[in-house]
């Protein structure tokens, strides 16, 4: 988290600083850092941390099923294969796992339909049910499950190389633009002094920076859009809302 | 306009309530039209303010069908969300009734409703016809052949060929959808790309207006 704040202020002041080069105008380069830094504290974290949350989930979610349906189709008991499935939770699965030690392995498994909210778990937990009071080969049971799983962390991870190829292409094509500008500072020289210091530039020049600031905030709207891999899951607020 | 009623009527909308509100927007631009031909006394700004009624009705108006599509690619979502589960019960031998029924909880609100209205008319009528009112819904092609393949499934007791047709039909299906859906989302992406060249347009203007104002206070 500290890390993040550092870097969102680092960027804002990189904004900040290359308005104030192009500029010379403090009052509209306060006006830039400000909104830059209140855009990534405010709206960009938020949107970071419920992604981040989507994806960990449901990639956890995904090996927690396909490991699970393996290792008791061997075993045959849930309270083996739950226990030997959490060497490998993350921090806070184990959290929640704690949070539910009184409950036995059985009610644990089923519990945690809570924690993943991914649909593919409630179809695991309906299947697990069949497989412990009717019997079967679990395998055959899930092997459509296992299948859609792998559907979907498979759309996922080509999202995830997709869509970060496509954010870095964006900022490239803006740099180009900044780089015409300081460009045009550096060899413009005393022509490009005179345009400074006439009295619509700073105001235009933060109009392409806030059109900048803009479209950043669209294309990482789009970039941590992750409903079409699980609906389910909801932010703090939403929960709060519900 | 009977068209543009029930185009809103289906959205969910209010269509008075809709009007009412374009016409507010309308003539809030009229009013500021006029106050600022009166002021500025300029044809210019009275031109603005046509050009900026006609950009707001027809955004106004255009939302409609944009709303429409992402009813429309919802609902199809929520289908294939809601049989790819129904997919994993009728291979785990269910009915398809009882396929039906115990999926009911993956579903959709909206999807929901519709899975319900199929369940109580195939108790009734034990025709193909509820299965194409079901699938009249989708307005989909495809979502109909699928439909069909699912009564085939009860005509013939879960014959492995048939979920097996039910299983391919599905399957294509679901992965035109998520290819269309994949293409649609990086589409934006690349709009949001091309915005660059927005940012190039007004460095341009920046600087044709600078020199052109150069040039004036040289001359």
């Amino acid at each position: 988290m500290v890390k993040r704040l550092f870097i969102y202020f680092f960027i804002s002041l990189l904004f900040g600083g290359l308005f104030f080069y192009l500029t010379d105008n403090i009052i509209m380069t306060i006006v830039i850092f400000s909104a830059y830094l209140l855009y990534f504290l405010v709206i960009f974290e938020k949107k970071f941390r419920f992604y981040s949350l989507i994806i960990s989930k449901t990639k956890e979610c995904i090996s927690f099923i396909n490991n699970f349906i393996i290792t008791i189709s061997i075993n045959k008991s849930i309270t083996t294969t739950f226990n030997s499935l959490s060497s490998s939770f993350s921090d806070s699965l184990v959290e929640q796992v704690n949070s539910i030690n009184q409950l036995n392995d059985e009610e644990k498994v089923m519990y945690l339909d809570n924690y993943f909210e991914n649909h593919l778990y409630t179809a695991f937990t309906k299947i697990l049910k069949q497989f412990v009071y009717e019997g079967g080969n679990i395998l055959d049971s899930s092997h459509q499950l296992i299948f859609d799983s792998r559907i979907v962390d498979e759309n996922l991870e080509n999202y995830l190389s997709i869509s970060r190829a496509k954010v870095f292409q964006f900022y490239l094509m803006w740099s180009i633009c900044f780089a015409i500008m300081i460009i045009m500072h550096l060899f413009l020289g005393e022509y490009y002094t005179k345009i400074c210091a006439m009295e619509y530039f700073p105001y235009s020049v933060a109009c392409l920076f806030l059109i900048f600031l803009i479209c950043q905030a669209l294309i990482f709207n789009c970039f941590f859009n992750l409903s079409f891999v699980n609906k389910e899951i909801k932010n703090e607020k939403t929960k709060k809302q519900n | 306009m009977k068209k543009l009623k029930n185009k809103i009527e289906n959205l969910g909308l209010n269509y008075k309530k809709e009007m009412i509100m374009f016409f507010i927007g309308f003539s809030l631009i009229v009013l500021l039209a006029i106050v600022s031909l009166m002021v500025l006394k300029n044809a210019l700004s009275s031109l603005l303010a046509f050009f900026l009624l006609v950009v707001f009705t027809f955004v106004y108006f255009y939302r409609y069908s944009v709303m429409e599509d992402s009813k429309k690619t919802k609902n199809i979502d929520n289908f294939i969300e809601y049989f790819s589960y129904f997919r994993i019960y009728i291979f785990n031998g269910e009915s398809v009734y009882s396929a039906l029924e115990k999926t009911l909880e993956f579903s959709d609100y909206q999807i929901k409703g519709y899975v319900e209205g199929l369940i109580s008319e195939i108790n009734d009528d034990k025709t193909i016809a509820p299965f194409m009112r079901f699938s009249n819904f989708f307005n989909n092609k495809l979502i109909e052949e699928i439909m069909i393949s699912i009564y085939e499934m009860i005509e013939n007791g879960n014959d492995s060929n048939y979920i097996n047709q039910f299983t391919s039909l599905f399957e294509d299906f679901k992965l035109r959808t998520n290819k269309e859906n994949e293409a649609k989302r990086l589409g934006k992406f690349d709009k949001y790309t091309m915005s660059s060249l927005v940012g190039s347009g007004i460095i341009m203007i920046i600087l044709v207006y600078g020199i052109i104002n150069l040039i004036g206070t040289m001359l």
